[in-house]
């Protein structure tokens, strides 16, 4: 890998570029799925490849290629050269970049039991105790369930002299169970809403989900939902559980404050952001029970490594403090466009095949000092709803619907009826403006999100979200 | 552009992982693609990037036990590849619980070979180099910045080739080309929103496609605000293309309505008689392979008929269930996903979009669609 990193820089900086970096990555991917008590396969991929990222005239070039030898890495070299240039016929302000320390380091995920350890076998053997308790639950329809295992070797090396390995390693599982009538489809997940959690740890973290121990309980859940009343329409006071919350943390705030996406490299696929740069400091993005924190050095989270994509070392960014908005996820350019004098390190590629975009880490709404039995008890009259079923939000993040799997209406501190299919809509600030308690550290949890979309050409990343059950006030609340 | 693996080479690769397969069927897939994206934001070039890569594909079936194996890249050693691929899949398959029921792995297709010849293919778009996207999207930059507005958008390449081979005899492959120009413009108060596709680049006429979404822009400033309500809407193809997508995979997946998770049923009325669909790969101006993930060729399927529920979307699998026959529209298998729309087209009506507007009292004409989302799978 180094060798070939090596040539890749030679390479580049030899055809005139300004500056080059480099990933050379290996990764291994082994995902098990049970659907309806039949193994579908044990699947196992190797990735491997080259990303060569230069700026030649103040233009950026990018080539990838999926041969690890000498003279495709550097044809890629030379290709992401001929690129900037060809960028440069049609360019705009030139490209600028925060400094950075230089740096040779090395990173590896903390795990305790290696998920490549245990064996196929034992992985499938657990689905099909889980998918066993499901189809205990009779109207159960269909039930899945999966375990995903990655290991990415990763060299990042620039023209600047940083040379940094990292091995990430992410363990994820999950099922999920769907009942069905004859007007009715409902589906219950766990641990998080389509089928499946996962972290930055080993095999331990399954071992914690206690799948086999919730299966039975969350196919009975989708069962009585077919026959649940519909959740009332009004507007009330609406609690959140955590899972549910950290999907809102994503939406309407790790994605607002991607700072390309405010200033408009997203423009025409992810869109754009309402929080301008005029506004860090002096907005009320929330109330003060609202802090809201980009956390890459935060234990197990799925955007938790040593180092970003460029290099930039993982470190924490107040976001949102006591409902101020504050800050931004950034690179090296985008912090530069905005007269910043570092980045805060959220740059992340998908693969080596892409080059990195500022992502979300960890963004973690941090835990208030209530319990969910409290909110509840302390609420006259509202709807509690858990795991998240569907998500729509505007283009700059600030009007939102989200439905969710399942809600109880809550009167005078009681749960006293399940309700179905659960919508609540509302507009960012506001919405985060009327949160009035959040669950103390004991209710807090790390949830990880692998299907989060952005870039041209397209990406998907594995981010991290903190999030305790939270209560809102006047919150517009519906069905489906 | 690279000179990368000929379809003969795509198929050595596959026949010797064939080869090298110790027992049982096998599938091999081999994938070769070489793509670029010209992205651009405010009137300039803001990322560049292209990849070029190769994948191979190996499901293996013994005594009822699957594994399912895959290596993007090693294309500089492809030997060790192959049987790194082979033993890595082979001790997955060893490793795996028995399942019931597999399905064996498709036969040889008499007459693919022609079929496949004739696949939607460009030298030009193949060959298609960063300066000449840089010109197009110089095109679209330009009568953004004459008109006072700015254009966000990309200019996309791509060369992709696919080879499938089974141990029953199949043995296909097939190329394609595609390049894509689409560009959002903004103005101060609204936007614009406009692509072209082709299988050929030549047939990418940027300057009007800068036209059309400079128009749009300009003719949505000024904008107002408007209530909440119930009106007449038009849809312009993009905003109807969306919306038609989502529509079809969330409606006409035979494994979602298999698993009542669709409204789906045979003759039951879904739109109006104004509205025909078909899922058609072998329409002229399909791009794509003409086999689906399994190596079954892509039939026709007429969906909706003037508004009635007509066809299904097949796999073998659900065809099984259903008992009949595939119609060529597997994603590799297996997936939980079921059967996929790849070639969705609408039947032409005999109005144009002005002729719509203008049969509007009170009503909106919707350029494009956002965020688009099933909130209900049989209410929506």
């Amino acid at each position: 890998m180094r060798d070939l990193a090596e040539r890749a820089l030679d390479a580049a900086t030899g055809a005139g570029a300004a500056y080059a970096d480099v990933r050379v990555a290996e990764r291994a991917t082994e995902v098990v799925e049970v659907r309806n008590g039949q193994l579908l396969g044990v699947d196992r991929d190797e990735d491997e490849g080259i990303g060569i990222r230069v700026l030649v005239d103040g233009a950026w070039g990018f080539a990838a290629v999926g041969a690890l030898d000498g003279r495709s890495v550097e044809a890629a070299a030379l290709r992401a050269v001929r690129i900037a240039r060809a960028s440069a016929r049609v360019g705009g302000t030139p490209v600028h970049l925060a400094p950075v320390p230089v740096v040779v380091g090395s990173y590896t995920t903390p795990v305790a039991v290696d998920p490549f350890g245990v064996s196929p076998a034992a992985k499938a053997d657990l689905l099909m105790r889980v998918d066993a308790a499901m189809a205990r639950v009779p109207a159960v329809t269909v039930r899945n369930s999966s375990t995903e295992a990655v290991r990415e070797h990763r060299l990042f090396a620039s023209s600047e002299g940083s040379r940094i390995e990292q091995t990430i390693i992410e363990t994820g599982s999950g099922f999920d169970a769907t009942a069905t009538s004859d007007d009715e489809v409902q589906t219950r997940s766990f641990p998080n809403s389509f089928g499946r959690h996962q972290l930055c740890a080993g095999w331990e973290a399954v071992e914690e989900m206690d799948l086999e121990g919730n299966a039975e309980r969350i196919a009975s859940e989708a069962v009585q939902l077919l026959t649940a009343d519909r959740c009332p329409t009004g507007v009330t006071t609406l609690i959140l559980d955590a899972s549910q919350v950290a999907l809102q943390v994503h939406e309407s705030c790790g994605h607002p404050t991607e700072l390309d996406r405010v200033l408009g490299s997203e423009a025409a696929y992810a869109g754009t952001s309402f929080l301008t740069p005029d506004l860090v400091g002096n907005f009320m993005y929330g109330s003060g029970e609202v802090t809201i924190v980009a956390d890459a050095t935060c234990p197990r989270g799925l955007g938790t490594f040593g180092w970003d994509d460029e290099g930039v070392p993982a470190q924490r960014t107040l976001l949102v403090d006591r409902g101020v908005f504050s800050g931004y996820l950034s690179s090296r350019e985008s912090a530069s466009s905005l007269g910043l004098s570092f980045s805060s390190g959220a740059m992340r590629a998908s693969s080596w095949a892409r080059i990195p975009l500022v992502r979300m880490t960890n963004i973690n709404l941090e835990p208030g000092t209530s319990s969910l039995e409290e909110m509840i008890a302390t609420t006259e009259a509202g709807i509690y709803l858990e795991t998240n079923r569907s998500w729509s939000i505007d283009d700059r993040r600030l009007n939102f619907q989200f439905g969710c799997q399942l809600g109880w209406e809550i009167r005078d501190g009681q749960r006293v009826r399940m309700v179905r299919n659960g919508l609540y809509s509302g507009t960012t600030p506001r919405f985060w403006g009327s949160c009035d308690a959040a669950a103390g550290p004991d209710e807090w949890r790390l949830f990880g999100v692998v299907n989060c979309g952005k870039g041209e050409p397209g990406q998907i990343a594995h981010v991290g979200h903190g999030a305790p059950p939270a209560r809102f006030r006047n919150v517009m609340v519906t069905s489906s | 552009m690279s000179s990368g693996p000929t379809r003969d080479d795509l198929l050595a690769i596959a026949g010797s992982v064939l080869d090298a397969v110790p027992h049982g069927e096998a599938e091999v897939v081999v994938t070769e693609t070489d793509s670029a994206l010209t992205r651009f934001a405010h009137n300039a070039v803001h990322q560049n990037v292209a990849e070029s890569w190769l994948s191979i594909r190996l499901r293996l079936q013994h005594e009822g036990r699957v594994g399912v194996g895959t290596v993007r890249g090693g294309a500089a050693d492809i030997p060790a590849t192959v049987a790194r691929l082979v033993a890595s899949t082979e001790g997955s398959r060893r490793l795996a619980p028995v399942s019931e029921g597999l399905l064996p792995v498709v036969a040889g297709v008499d007459g693919s070979a022609a079929l496949d010849a004739a696949a939607a293919w460009s030298d030009a778009t193949a060959g298609c180099e960063p300066e000449e996207r840089a010109d197009r999207v110089a095109v679209v930059a330009g009568a953004a910045a004459r008109a006072g507005v700015e254009a966000y958008g990309a200019m996309q390449t791509s060369a992709t080739q696919r080879a499938i081979a089974t141990t029953a005899g199949l043995s296909r492959c097939a190329r394609t080309t595609m390049a894509t120009l689409r560009a959002t413009v903004r103005g101060g108060d609204g936007g614009g929103y406009a692509d072209r596709n082709a299988v050929d680049v030549s047939d990418i006429a940027a300057d009007e496609m800068a036209d059309e979404v400079v128009a749009t822009t300009l003719r949505n400033q000024g904008a107002e605000p408007l209530a909440p309500g119930t009106y007449e809407v038009v849809l312009t193809p993009y905003a109807a293309a969306e919306l038609t997508a989502w529509f079809a995979q969330l409606v006409f997946n035979a494994l979602s309505v298999e698993e009542h998770r669709s409204c789906y049923a045979e003759g039951r009325r879904l739109a109006s008689e104004a509205f025909s669909l078909v899922d058609d790969p072998t329409e002229a101006a399909a791009a794509g392979f003409p086999f689906d993930g399994e190596g079954v060729t892509g039939q026709p399927v007429t969906l909706l008929d003037r508004g009635v529920a007509a066809g299904l979307l097949h796999d073998r699998v659900t065809a099984r269930s259903a008992r009949v026959e595939s119609n060529g529209h597997s994603l590799q298998q297996p997936n939980t996903r079921g059967p996929f729309a790849g070639h969705l087209v609408v039947a032409p009506g005999d109005a144009a979009v002005d002729e719509l507007v203008a049969g509007v009292g009170r009503g909106l004409l919707l350029t494009r669609l956002w965020y688009i989302r099933a909130v209900h799978e049989l209410h929506t």
